[in-house]
């Protein structure tokens, strides 16, 4: 019934996501959890989802020799790997927002609005939907936006916010190199189904 | 002209955005929800609080959005409003070993009616030995129009309902550490008292595989149940999980129930492209009658999606709901059973009848692996539309979901 709605909520959703994507970076990252000691050398086809922003992130897994089969017309893998991002806002910094919002839109931009929030990309290996495994890049962001600019080519994160997006997916790859859960997947997937040769490393 | 009416409607908006603001940046209670003023909050007991696993991390603002989605999900309301009125509280995972004093589960559910949004929460509580205690409902409406805010409104519907719901369990209850002692955990107790039992989440196909009464039907179908329920010809049997594969998108159900009425495996588990198959499921329930809906076609194609393991592809007309529905030949041998259509709507082509089934041969293995019964029977036998369909409608069962 909740996903019924989505279409009536549209309007208003584009609005909060119009501002929601004007940030820019203030705190360091937090770094992900510690990993298991499982070697995950080459993964069999997997589809790819997501456009954080834009290509990059796809572009640059594709580069990694696990990854050859990483694709976006993958679309009947069972396994998938989901990158998106999420913005974590308190109560505080919601009405600290909306409230610089209302003095911004009523003073016609004179006065920027700024908004606070936790942004984090998330790399998720689903299975058939259900998530295997989760690596998340977290990042505190401050920025005072106008209103009235919406030409924003840094996908709302700011040149800063941009690169730090863009370094997650070496991360991504550094950190997922070992992942028990991946490794009993793609165990499973060998013992079905006959293990697909890729180059290793 | 979108946009400038948008900014206009932040204006126009004003009043009632700076009162919600200052409501939400508030961490007590708001002064608007109603507690009796001698109680004392947060009580000084822990609180297991459920939510359907399929509701907790839903991000209700961008749903549908892309990539970006608000991280403020129903856990995070919860985790900031159960500790207003509970000294401690956490969410219910299966097996959960963590001590409680009252159990809550929460069932909430979004609803449009014109330009009226209604965020409703059905809430159950228990006591440590999981006696029913309060069964009842608060929910929080808004008309949207030009003066009803921008910003995460779904969101405030949610903590207004939450709030409404926490407060009337205290007012009910006035719960302290005397009169609800912390002795209950849910490491030994099942969760399907918290289900929701009024209508299931899901409700999709299954059949039976061999005469213990296991049922067989796709993972997806019962990944976050806490309750399942099998029919066959209105007898409705509970069942359990006993294995499952989300890779192979299959799960075996123990229903405890024998029957003569299982399907056979052909044995070698081939099948030739072009064949006749039966496919019988339950779909669109409750919407058509719950009986089973039987289709014909042919095995069309012996590859599936690209990027697809394990699958086949079959003709026979399938709808939501027949997941887990038997392929039966025409000796009334299972094939397969249905896991996934292609929708159309999401590549822009019109498909017909483009249908998969895991085939059968992967789920033999899954079974020989689990241990787990099943007869095959020698290729060649009767086969004509009788016995595929006497089979297939003898085995196959419907399956309800409930969180």
């Amino acid at each position: 019934m909740i996903e019924g709605t989505r279409s009536a909520w549209r309007p208003i959703g584009a609005l909060a996501l119009a501002v929601a994507l004007s940030f820019a970076p203030v705190r360091a990252d937090e770094p992900p959890g510690n990993a298991p000691p499982y070697s995950v050398a080459a993964l069999p086809p997997l589809r790819f989802v997501g456009g954080v922003i834009g290509d990059d992130l796809y572009n640059t897994l594709r580069q990694a020799p696990r990854f050859r089969q990483l694709g976006r017309d993958m679309v009947g893998s069972p396994i998938e790997l989901r990158v998106y991002r999420l913005l974590r806002t308190t109560g505080g910094n919601r009405a600290k927002g909306e409230v610089t919002g209302v003095l911004a839109a009523s003073t016609l931009g004179l006065i920027p609005m700024v908004i606070s929030g936790e942004h984090e990309i998330i790399y998720e290996y689903r299975v058939n939907g259900r998530v295997v495994s989760r690596y998340s890049y977290k990042k505190a962001i401050t920025r005072s936006i106008n209103l009235w600019k919406s030409n924003d080519t840094t996908h709302g994160l700011g040149k800063d916010g941009l690169e730090w997006a863009r370094s997650t997916a070496d991360r991504f790859l550094q950190d997922s190199a070992s992942d028990a859960a991946l490794a009993a997947v793609v165990e499973e997937y060998n013992a079905y189904f006959t293990p697909t040769a890729v180059p290793t490393g | 002209m979108r946009k400038v009416w948008a900014r206009l409607g932040w204006i126009l908006s004003l009043p009632a955005v700076v009162a919600t603001a200052v409501a939400a940046s508030s961490s007590a209670i708001p002064s608007d929800v109603p507690v009796p003023k001698d109680l004392k909050l947060p009580a000084d007991i822990p609180a297991a609080i459920y939510l359907p696993a399929s509701r907790r991390e839903a991000h209700p603002l961008f749903w549908g959005m892309g990539d970006v989605e608000s991280g403020r999900t129903l856990e995070d309301e919860v985790g900031e409003i159960g500790p207003l009125f509970f000294a401690s509280t956490h969410l219910i995972d299966p097996g959960d070993d963590r001590s409680h004093a009252l159990a809550i589960a929460l069932h909430p559910d979004l609803s449009v009616d014109g330009q009226t949004i209604t965020f409703k929460v059905h809430y159950k509580v228990f006591d440590a030995e999981a006696h029913p205690l309060l069964d009842a409902e608060k929910s929080a409406s808004l008309t949207v129009g030009p003066f009803s805010g921008g910003g995460d409104v779904i969101g405030k519907l949610s903590q207004r309902a939450m709030l409404l719901a926490f407060a009337d369990i205290v007012t009910q209850l006035r719960p302290d550490a005397t009169r609800f002692p912390s002795t209950g955990s849910f490491k030994d107790r099942p969760l399907d008292l918290l289900a929701n039992r009024d209508k299931p989440v899901s409700s999709a196909t299954g059949f039976y595989f061999n005469a213990n009464g296991q049922v067989m039907t796709a993972a997806h179908v019962v990944r976050h149940c806490i309750a399942i329920d099998t029919a066959h010809e209105s007898q409705v049997v509970p069942a359990t999980v006993v294995a499952s594969s989300d890779l192979l998108d299959l799960a075996v159900l123990d229903t405890h129930v024998a029957t003569t009425q299982y399907l056979r495996f052909r044995r070698g588990e081939r099948y030739e492209l072009g064949e006749t198959v039966t496919a019988v499921g339950y779909p669109l329930q409750p919407v058509l009658a719950a009986t089973p809906t039987l289709t014909r076609g042919n095995i069309s194609s012996q590859a599936g999606l690209q990027g697809s393991v394990g699958q086949l592809q079959f003709s026979a007309p399938i709808q939501p709901g027949s997941s887990g529905g038997p392929l039966v030949s025409e000796a009334g041998e299972l094939l397969g059973f249905a896991v996934a259509t292609l929708n159309g709507n999401a590549i822009a082509v019109p498909t017909q009848n483009v249908n998969f089934a895991l085939e059968a041969r992967y789920a033999a293995q899954f079974l020989r692996l689990h241990r787990l019964a099943f007869d095959e029977v020698e290729p060649g036998g009767k086969a004509d539309l009788h016995t595929a369909t006497t089979a297939a409608l003898g085995a196959v069962v419907s399956v309800k979901c409930y969180e």
